[in-house]
């Protein structure tokens, strides 16, 4: 081949921020599977038979991105967790805007306002003596030059600082399961806003074991008044079994929490439910997505009729996208507990 | 045996004592007629780092007298978390520009410092006077227990013999290199300090799954003045590296506290040393030393 000396990928951008967000969304495990194509990159990391969560990361996140398709195709397996650390060398890729986290793969359970999610509170007290408000950035040149090379990413502060190379070593990926979702056998799908779903999950208890999700479609029969409901809360309950609504139920060892999503305009852009699904998964896998929905802006759920859950959370646009584009979706799917009842 | 003291500078005594608390728990003071050591020796801290630090009286006290039957001077060993218990508190009294908000703060206040003995124990005595907010005068005294070395203890305290330093080297601002260091420690355990004589400053760590190098370019080499002619110039791009331990490494950045120039010298093989300067380096009311022991590696 002609291009043979030609490396396969090379990926520059000024600033990693965006790129680093959409790899820690899928920051659940050390290691991932980096696939390079036209489009971007997919970067998927599998929990056995459990969890797949992939980032579709596009190429409108870089000022340059070259692929030139080698004869195999450019696959492999690498270090997340130490990609991760590099991007945030210089501290400009935290998990916050105001760049404050380095490792956050210890996710703290905290309690419904508590404030936004902080970082190293050892690394506080230096980020804020020193940026004093400057913005700066980190940008970055990723170069591979094929199968059994090293991923090769050169970091730079600005023009008179310091830079970083990094050599990550690459291996051949595990066999993924990656399952499909299947969409002809869908039984519910909807889209809301991140935020909902991100407030949803601040509030799950940390006893709970397993969360259930339940949607049922509009003009249901009108539940029977509770005894000792008030009216307002009854009148809640019969609008919401007429539009339609989605329920997150989490058993904890302290009772029930129930989150409601009536399917109003104001809270669901779409929600299709033909009839009334009911799956429930594990906690701590549900749980995963609560770091990926930071700063994102809408969530796409969907079931397929036996249970297997698909969330895609997108990213907000950039001015790259173009019409139809995205700025990066983080995929989350997952199979759901078999009933115990 | 006496000793009495102003400190003038009570927010530089806290910074200093800050960075060697985050390394050590306690430390021997030498206090002679014109000069204040800090000492904490090897095996007082679990990297093996040392700090030997020497700073003009003048930089700290004032109306400083000091006598003793051993040449005026004075060696006292101390718990830092007791003396950093003091500080915070007379700073904030004082009113330092860092918190120069401090609701505790006095007015027209000054902090002096006395050996004192409480029976068969020797004390530093130290009394923060001033005015309250309401022009109540008010005076807070506290008390640490110190240690006074015998002269056999004194003579087991030496410095660590280090060959001559391969090259020196300014070193970047401190705070920002201490933020890139600590992303280093989630990677490995040591650090790769390399340098050239054209200014380069390169940080390696390696792991099996990476490989990071940091690198700095055009950072002042100040040269050696002395045996210059005995030994020919290695060549300018020849690096000179020392692997030392993260934690270590880090340990001495935490000096950033005290905020003046850095210069590294790298002994191949043997040690790193920091000298962190204290005010401008031409006119240095003092010198903190931090001896960082290189760790031997395989490649």
């Amino acid at each position: 081949m002609a291009n043979q000396d030609l490396p396969v990928l090379v990926a520059e951008t000024n600033d990693v921020r965006a790129f680093a967000r959409l790899l820690r969304g899928i920051g659940l495990k050390h290691n991932a599977v980096m696939e390079i194509s036209e489009a971007g990159f997919a970067v998927t990391v599998e929990e056995v038979r459990t969890l797949c969560a992939i980032a579709w990361i596009p190429t409108n996140l870089f000022t340059s991105f070259t692929y030139n398709p080698p004869p195999t195709p450019a696959t492999f397996e690498f270090s997340l967790d130490s990609l991760l650390q590099c991007l945030n060398i210089f501290g400009n890729a935290g998990s916050t805007s105001t760049n404050v986290s380095t490792s956050s793969v210890k996710s703290k359970r905290r309690w419904a306002g508590e404030g936004e999610v902080g970082g190293d509170e050892e690394n506080e007290e230096y980020v804020v003596n020193g940026r004093k408000g400057k913005e700066r950035r980190t940008g970055m040149r990723m170069e591979w030059r094929g199968l059994g090379y090293d991923l090769n990413v050169l970091l730079s502060d600005d023009s008179r600082g310091p830079t970083t190379t990094c050599e990550l070593r690459t291996v051949e990926p595990e066999e993924l399961m990656n399952a499909q979702f299947d969409q002809d056998d869908m039984a519910l799908y909807l889209i809301m806003k991140s935020e909902w779903l991100r407030d949803a999950l601040f509030d799950l208890p940390p006893s709970c074991t397993r969360i259930t999700l339940i949607a049922t479609p509009p003009k249901a029969p009108i539940p029977p008044e509770q005894p000792g409901a008030t009216f307002s809360s009854n009148g809640r309950r019969g609008h919401r079994a007429e539009v339609g609504q989605f329920k997150i139920l989490a058993e904890g060892d302290f009772g029930i929490t129930e989150l409601d999503y009536p399917n109003d305009r104001e809270v669901m852009d779409k929600f299709d439910c033909a009839e009334k699904v009911k799956f429930s998964y594990n906690s701590s896998h549900f749980a995963l997505l609560h770091r990926a929905l930071h700063q994102s802006v809408k969530i796409c759920l969907q079931i397929e009729k036996s249970g297997f859950l698909c969330v895609q959370i997108m990213m907000p646009l950039n001015n790259n996208a173009g019409v139809g584009g995205h700025s990066g979706i983080l995929e989350f799917k997952m199979h759901a507990l078999e009933e115990d009842d | 045996m006496r000793f009495r003291t102003g400190i003038s500078n009570v927010a530089l005594l806290h910074k200093i004592t800050r960075s060697l608390a985050a390394l050590a728990r306690s430390c021997v003071i030498r206090l002679s007629p014109d000069q204040v050591h800090f000492i904490v020796p090897g095996n007082e801290s679990s990297t093996g780092v040392q700090v030997w630090s020497q700073v003009k009286v003048a930089t700290l006290f004032d109306a400083y007298k000091i006598e003793s039957n051993a040449n005026n001077e004075i060696w006292v060993e101390l718990h830092l978390d007791s003396l950093l218990k003091v500080l915070r508190s007379a700073d904030s009294s004082v009113g330092s520009i860092t918190e120069s908000k401090s609701t505790a703060a006095l007015t027209e206040s000054d902090v002096t410092l006395k050996l004192n003995k409480k029976g068969q124990q020797p004390i530093w005595a130290f009394e923060i006077r001033g005015y309250t907010a309401q022009r109540k005068p008010m005076s807070i005294t506290h008390e640490i227990p110190v240690k006074i070395l015998s002269p056999k203890r004194q003579a087991e305290l030496n410095e660590p013999l280090c060959p001559q330093p391969d090259i020196h080297v300014v070193l970047p601002n401190l705070l920002e290199l201490r933020n890139i260091v600590s992303r280093l420690s989630h990677l490995a355990d040591d650090v790769k300090v390399s340098a050239n004589h054209e200014g380069r400053l390169e940080l390696t760590a390696k792991s099996s799954r990476v490989n990071l190098t940091t690198t700095w370019n055009e950072l002042n080499v100040p040269t050696a003045n002395s045996n210059e002619e005995e030994q020919p110039l290695p060549p300018p791009d020849h690096m000179f590296t020392v692997s030392v331990a993260i934690k270590g490494f880090l340990k001495f950045l935490t000096s950033h506290l005290v905020g003046g120039t850095a210069i590294a010298c790298i002994c191949e093989d043997h040690c790193l040393i920091a000298y962190v300067y204290i005010g401008e380096l031409n006119e240095a009311g003092g010198v903190l030393t931090f001896f960082i022991p290189a760790k031997i590696t395989d490649d």
